[in-house]
């Protein structure tokens, strides 16, 4: 238990209550004063409550400040509830130094200043061991934001039982990864080997709703323009991806219980383990699961793919928020975490995806599934950068609620998909009119 | 007759024990789940209970997460927390009940008012005034704002209202100073008013979210509803259920404890305050 | 014995020492917070100290904002869905567990349990419990030959599953506070009624309910505000979905601060909110009055 602070009595908390209702009028400006004047330069770093992750965090912060002396470093834990949490830390000025926080949540917080600019860093020099895509994420005309640490996408999982039956053979290149015609074909049989359904999609919750929107670039639409802002999802390749989806439930081939805004976590990973679905596209995160449940009765295949190929952006980057006292020695910890050799390291640990273009599954020597990794680390190169663009723009997170809510309207049949197009269209103009 | 009041009385009961069944099994699937390996080893088969019982879950989460640093913590808001904001509300239920003063109404009006404006929109002016205090990251942080608890207010006036005031002017007819006769008249008549209002507080902090998620910081300074929350509705990874349910079991228990220990004084209690 | 005016001085100063505490919290940690939601409600900001001031803008978008017009009517579903029927309820298993039963104490405890679960571990629990595809309640339903419903992945069928839901959590406060009310009514009353041959369902009619009246008057209005700010619950468990099924008020203004980071449009439907609240209250207190009156 917690030992309460011994200088804070009642009695005197009263008192300072006075000074605080002297200071109303000050709300507003009050992010300057914090920070009690210490010894030691201390910086804060928030990462997903992920154990392994936050031990790896606090080994290689250990060695930075070795390297530092005067300095010390403490690991902190981020919750589901992101945006409450952070908007109103970064009113009061006490967010945390150094931020893990996913593309798909950057972009606003780069655009309106709580991030600092990281181009005086060494993480600059970083930028030739990075696709275009991964770059982007962080980097924006005005400045570099964020450096990505590590990635994930989906691919194609199968269960062994369920593809002997219907004796395919999956793909396992990239250039042989199923179309979406011949994926629909194989899950209706699938459909029939498990009685329930064919395949599964692995959102997990409301806020994942853009895990979907591969799909449209594989088919060559777009969800913003090429300028990351104009709403493009009336073009007709967008609106043929929808009338795809809606074939996903209602063929029956889906479960309407696996949509992006149902709860219970990631409903297609039970959906496959208990043999109700012969398929689920996915990231890496089912994989510790399905070791244990089921050993030895699973495969993957590439991404399935359309027109084009594209897969999911996960991951995240480390940022350093403007709450930051010493954001120059923050940034050079987020160039130490993002260096080749601790990249490397972290993704070992944790089991991620690196972001550097030059590390290998090889490299990293993963403890198992070398050649799963691998290929999602191949499939990690199909994530287009228009995507990331339109997923780390200025008002996504509001678009992605609005994606989330039409994606749900569509695939119920509660509209058709040139319905959903449009009034998918008239909320996010909504947004960006703002 | 009384034969057939039996018979009635035995239909109720098992009436009533049908529901009361159906209210435990959410509760008791969560225990279910929290014991079976994995947490989700769930199919279309019905299974009424643990096939391979197991600790594996609490284990598991116990030593990768600091739950019994979220258990104390919880503890120790819950209870000071508690203990400060029944006292600030009997001195305030005591004033609005017995007392005529200007400005009663608009403060009794006002206090009332509070309970109404929800919690998402003085998220973020609370924080900023508790940061300029100082507290942030502090367990105090969550215990200071939610001292003012209007609920706790509203049930302690209506309890005083029924303390009869001759009472009152006796003790001051004697020369009781006014604190002697609250604290030698009036209190020791609350006591199942304090019963109530320490349950219903306690049980109000163990269960808060919001307010305690942005003050606190640090693993090791959470509550337990917020350190559920790091694990569950990530964007950026899903938790294993098994740890999930088994932290959630862990965030019930001791206050269902607590309640059934103390339910008969409860229910005595709010017959006693007068919210009728 | 002091002088006159000095007790009356002193009478003046004794009650302002005793709510001074209470006061003070108020100021510090309520009504500034509130007062500065209210002045950001005029603003186009995203957090506070940066905003433009934009005069009634927030409120006039109301009227033309399609999404809370349906979380008007869903949060209109939601309360007339969840107050009474948790009342009802409530009332019902107090009436019942008045009386010696045998295993009253534990029956008792059973419907208390509920209550004691945050709304976080209920949405997790209830979404793992309502899944259509491997949930328990399917597996039973089905078990017992009742087919498997869509609890939450239909449009119609989930706002009822969310009342249930919270239905649920919210019986236990009802009966406990019923409990405590009857057990605060004089027995001899009912004797007397008993005696003079009175069925159950009169003496109930007749002496327990108008008994009860300021009990009730005080529950419907906890329960609307509970309703109207439940939101961890159905975040979990649905999201706001399917489509905007179950979209509320609240849900609302969490998107608008947080997800959209639109914090004076929040702080407008926040202010929304409670003048529903307030309006609700008033018309329910001119109706008591005038049920009092007619009586």
């Amino acid at each position: 238990m917690n030992a309460p602070h011994p200088t804070h009595a009642p009695h005197d908390l009263r008192r300072r209550g006075f000074l605080a209702l002297a200071g109303i009028s000050l709300a507003g400006a009050l992010g300057a004063c914090s920070g009690a004047a210490t010894a030691t330069t201390h910086l804060r770093l928030s990462s997903w409550n992920i154990p392994t992750d936050l031990d790896t965090y606090q080994q290689i912060a250990d060695e930075f400040v070795a390297d530092h002396p005067g300095t010390s470093v403490s690991v902190e834990v981020t919750s589901g509830s992101f945006h409450q949490w952070f908007i109103t830390r970064l009113a009061a000025g006490l967010a945390p130094d150094i931020i893990r926080i996913t593309p798909q949540q950057i972009g606003r917080y780069a655009a309106n200043g709580s991030l600092v600019d990281l181009g005086g860093s060494s993480a600059t020099n970083y930028r030739d061991d990075y696709s275009d895509a991964f770059w982007a994420i962080g980097a924006r005309e005005d400045g570099l934001y964020g450096v990505f640490q590590h990635t994930d996408n989906f691919i194609t999982y199968y269960r062994h039982d369920v593809m002997n039956e219907i004796g395919v053979r999956p793909p396992t290149r990239l250039d042989e990864a199923w179309t979406w015609d011949e994926f629909l074909a194989i899950s209706a049989e699938a459909k029939k080997v498990t009685g329930q359904y064919g395949f599964g999609y692995g959102w997990s919750g409301a806020q994942t709703a853009y895990r979907w929107m591969p799909l449209i670039y594989q088919n060559g639409g777009s969800f913003l323009g090429d300028d990351g802002e104009t709403p493009s999802m009336d073009s007709d390749a967008a609106v043929e991806t929808l009338t795809f989806g809606r074939r996903w439930y209602s063929e029956g081939l889906v479960s309407p219980g696996n949509m992006a805004k149902s709860g219970g976590g990631d409903v297609s990973r039970t959906l496959f383990l208990t043999g109700q679905i012969g398929l689920m596209l996915n990231n890496p995160e089912p994989i510790p699961q399905l070791d244990e449940d089921l050993p030895d009765g699973w495969g993957t295949a590439p991404m399935i793919r359309n027109e084009h190929e594209a897969s999911d952006l996960g991951g995240n980057a480390l940022a350093v928020t403007r709450s930051s006292e010493h954001p120059e020695l923050a940034a050079d910890l987020v160039a130490r975490l993002t260096s080749r050799e601790k990249m490397i390291q972290f993704c070992h640990e944790g089991n991620w995806l690196p972001a550097r273009s030059s590390i290998t599954a090889e490299d990293i020597d993963y403890s198992e599934h070398t050649e799963t990794m691998q290929r999602f680390i191949d499939q990690g190169t199909t994530i287009p950068l228009e995507m990331v663009r339109a997923q780390t723009s200025r008002y996504f997170s509001s678009l992605n609620t609005v994606f989330g809510d039409y994606l749900d309207l569509c695939f119920l049949g509660e509209l058709s998909p040139q319905e959903a197009s449009d009034e998918m269209m008239g909320a996010m103009r909504d947004v960006t009119s703002q | 007759m009384t034969k057939r009041t039996t018979r009635r009385r035995w239909w109720i009961t098992a009436a009533l024990a049908g529901l009361a069944v159906l209210m435990i099994f959410p509760l008791y699937w969560m225990a279910v789940s929290a014991f079976t390996p994995g947490g989700q080893a769930q199919s279309r088969d019905l299974r009424l209970w643990p096939t391979d019982p197991t600790m594996e879950n609490f284990r598991e989460v116990f030593t990768s997460q600091p739950v019994w640093s979220w258990l104390g913590n919880s503890l120790f808001i819950s209870t000071v927390g508690t203990a400060i904001s029944v006292m600030v509300s009997l001195g305030a239920g005591y004033a609005l009940a017995k007392f005529q003063f200007r400005g009663r109404g608009l403060i009794y009006a006002a206090f009332l008012v509070t309970i109404m404006m929800p919690i998402q929109v003085t998220l973020v002016p609370s924080f900023l005034i508790v940061a300029r205090i100082g507290l942030v990251d502090t367990p105090w942080a969550v215990i200071l704002p939610t001292l003012f608890d209007v609920v706790g207010i509203f049930i302690a006036r209506q309890f005083m209202l029924g303390v009869p005031d001759p009472l009152l002017e006796a003790a001051r007819l004697d020369g009781a100073s006014e604190r002697q006769t609250f604290t030698k008249v009036v209190l020791p008549t609350c006591g199942p008013l304090i019963g109530v209002l320490v349950i219903l507080g306690f049980m109000t902090r163990w269960n808060d979210f919001l307010w305690p998620l942005v003050v606190l910081q640090g693993n090791e300074n959470l509550t337990v509803p917020v350190g559920l929350s790091t694990l569950t509705n990530n964007p950026a990874f899903t938790s294993p259920w098994g740890a999930v349910m088994a932290v959630a079991c862990v965030a019930v228990l001791p206050l269902l404890a607590v309640f059934l220990v103390f339910q008969r004084q409860f229910v005595q209690g709010i017959a006693n305050t007068g919210i009728k | 014995m002091s002088r006159p005016s000095d007790g009356r001085r002193r009478a003046a100063l004794a009650p302002w020492l005793f709510v001074s505490p209470a006061v003070l919290l108020f100021l510090g940690f309520s009504l500034i917070p509130i007062i500065i939601a209210v002045t950001l409600s005029f603003q186009d900001t995203a957090a506070v100290g940066d905003g433009d001031w934009v005069g009634l803008e927030n409120f006039t978008t109301m009227a033309d904002d399609g999404l809370l017009h349906t979380a008007l009517r869903n949060t209109l579903v939601f309360t007339v869905g969840t107050v009474p029927t948790a009342m009802i309820a409530g009332l019902g298993l107090a009436v019942a567990l008045n009386r010696p039963l045998p295993g009253r104490p534990v029956l008792r405890a059973a419907f208390f349990v509920p209550m004691v679960a945050a709304g976080v571990v209920v949405g997790v629990v209830m979404a793992w419990i309502f899944h259509g595809d491997y949930g328990v309640a399917n597996n039973l339903l089905e078990a017992l030959g009742l087919g498997r419903a869509p609890w939450l992945t239909s449009p119609t069928l989930s706002m009822l599953t969310l009342i249930a839901v919270v239905v649920w959590t919210r019986i236990g406060f009802c009966m406990i506070i019923y409990l405590g009310a009857l057990q605060s009514i004089p027995q001899d009353l009912h004797e007397a009624a008993t005696v003079d041959g009175a069925s159950a369902w009169r003496r109930f009619r007749s002496i327990t309910w108008p008994l009860l009246g300021p009990t009730t008057s005080i529950l419907v209005i906890l329960n609307v505000v509970f309703s109207l700010q439940a939101f961890d619950i159905i975040y979990v468990m649905t999201g706001g979905g399917p489509g905007f099924s179950t979209t509320v008020l609240i849900q609302y203004i969490f998107r608008s601060a947080f997800a959209d980071a639109r914090m004076g449009y929040a702080a407008a439907l926040g202010l929304l909110l409670v003048a529903l609240l307030l309006v609700f209250t008033l018309l329910r207190q001119r109706a008591s009055r005038r049920a009092e009156e007619l009586t």
